[in-house]
């Protein structure tokens, strides 16, 4: 039962990002082109980066901060973070002003990758193994993959990668087989439904300007 | 304690045997007498050994370790608590928790805790957005000099949220945490100096702000400033610099640095390039 619960929630994920790429273009930026990703190509791009992933994290004489400051820049080259937002956001994209569009974008890469670098990182005796590769749609791969070690239970991560202007990108990742995508773009809609845009901006912003642990004075 | 141990010590000179095992007796008393006044720092060292944990990616081990400290009253651990709690580290996320625990650290005065209980009731995560609540603790804390704080409350004042717009006031935060060389502030002021927001239109301060938060490492501003460049407009024309900057923020995913990058290929030569590439990849944000 709560395999097919994953199942389903990745399909109905599956069905909306498929759907996203027809949708009208970022206002600020071209489209890209979508090709077909190579299933060993999604292996290796996915294998890769959480390979890079426990490297970086685990670097010796920087701080947790550093490392992870370190970690979010490289992640941000692997996931096509204007995609994503604008996925999420859905039909109320177009109703934002070109300066929103662009604090958006960017308020919402700084809070995915965050949210990404803490949940990869950086435990002690950590393991990251890809499972498996099958497709997804028309053009994208579903890399399965689990993360263990670290002083907590494994953790189930399936990366949604598509190729995008002839470059491997994550557009979605699912976590315990529920799609971050989905779960942001509800949330997402139901704020924009109270607060309007400056609310979910400002919410953003709040989740971004979090102080970190302190050590002693 | 103390006292009375170092006097027996004196007492029974005569015998070395006795002499060791008191010393050793002393030695210990001394190291409790210590830990339990707190004059040797004792709580701090455990608070340290958490954190360094916590910087080792030990996250479970920070948690224990700053749990006890939390429930019996250390602000600095319940602080602490918080972010594991907030972020998911070693333990389940668990925003209301993180919140409770910012809270009860705030309530002892810790303006950290103040500045990231403010924060969670905007976020909303468990509950709706409580502005008026928010901006109370912003307040304190941005009047206290926190620049992320300052920003924060600039930012609400300017949108209004929670009560009524206040563009000038809000923009007085924001100028506050960008002098501070909180690079989001900086930017801010530069999009306000552009568009006459707050502060009078000038290009020329709005350049000067979108590079400081340039060299701070803020890609939109390196984006802006690589536009700039390259228009000449409240900087001199500088289409190599521009080149710079703006493959400084298209490596990091910018896509519209990317298409000026391209733009940019069409009218420089090899040589402009080639200085430019290089001076990008030299570039470490200050």
């Amino acid at each position: 039962m709560r395999s097919f619960q994953r199942g389903a929630i990745l399909v109905c994920a599956g069905l909306a990002l498929a759907a996203a790429p027809g949708g009208s273009p970022p206002l600020h930026a071209a489209t890209p082109a979508v090709t077909r990703v190579d299933p060993a190509l999604a292996h290796k791009f996915v294998t890769d980066l959480g390979a890079q992933a426990i490297s970086v994290l685990r670097q010796p004489g920087q701080t947790l901060e550093r490392r992870e400051a370190i970690f979010r820049s490289m992640l941000s080259q692997k996931f096509a973070l204007d995609f994503i937002g604008r996925f999420v956001l859905g039909r109320h994209w177009q109703s934002l002003s070109a300066d929103q569009q662009e604090e958006y974008i960017s308020l919402f890469s700084e809070y995915v990758l965050s949210v990404y670098a803490s949940l990869l990182g950086g435990y002690v005796d950590e393991q990251f193994q890809v499972l498996s590769v099958t497709e997804a749609g028309q053009y994208d791969m579903l890399v399965s993959s689990h993360i263990i070690g670290g002083g907590r239970d494994p953790i189930r991560v399936d990366w949604r990668v598509r190729q995008l202007d002839a470059q491997p990108m994550v557009i979605d990742v699912a976590v315990g087989g529920v799609s971050m995508s989905i779960t942001q773009r509800e949330e997402y809609s139901a704020v924009l439904q109270r607060n309007g845009v400056q609310g979910l901006l400002e919410m953003l912003r709040a989740r971004t300007l979090r102080l970190p642990a302190e050590g002693a004075q | 304690m103390m006292q009375q141990n170092m006097d027996r010590a004196v007492v029974c000179r005569g015998n070395l045997a006795t002499r060791r095992r008191l010393l050793f007796l002393n030695v210990i008393a001394a190291s409790l007498w210590l830990t339990v006044t707190g004059c040797d720092g004792g709580e701090d060292m455990t608070f340290s050994k958490g954190y360094d944990a916590y910087q080792q990616g030990n996250f479970a081990s920070a948690l224990a370790i700053w749990k006890p400290l939390a429930d019996a009253g250390d602000a600095r651990a319940q602080y602490n608590l918080g972010v594991l709690y907030s972020e998911g580290r070693g333990v389940k996320r668990d925003p209301q928790l993180a919140a409770q625990m910012w809270r009860k650290a705030a309530g002892q005065g810790h303006m950290r805790a103040r500045h990231n209980l403010a924060l969670a009731l905007i976020a909303g995560e468990n509950n709706k957005q409580d502005y008026p609540a928010a901006i109370a603790e912003l307040q304190i804390t941005a009047d206290a000099g926190f620049a992320n704080s300052q920003y924060s409350l600039g930012k609400i004042l300017i949108e209004g949220l929670g009560g009524a717009k206040d563009v000038v006031r809000g923009t007085q935060y924001i100028i506050k945490a960008a002098e501070q060389g909180f690079d989001k502030a900086q930017y801010s002021l530069g999009k306000a100096y552009r568009d006459g927001a707050g502060v009078p239109a000038s290009e020329e301060k709005a350049a000067e702000w979108f590079a400081k938060a340039a060299m701070r490492g803020h890609l939109r501003a390196q984006r802006q400033l690589a536009t700039r460049l390259a228009e000449g407009l409240g900087v001199p024309r500088d289409e190599v610099a521009a080149m710079k900057w703006a493959m400084i923020a298209a490596n990091q995913g910018v896509s519209e640095a990317a298409q000026l990058v391209e733009q940019l290929n069409q009218k420089l030569t090899a040589e402009q390039i080639t200085k430019a590439q290089t001076e990008a990849a030299a570039f470490i944000p200050e």
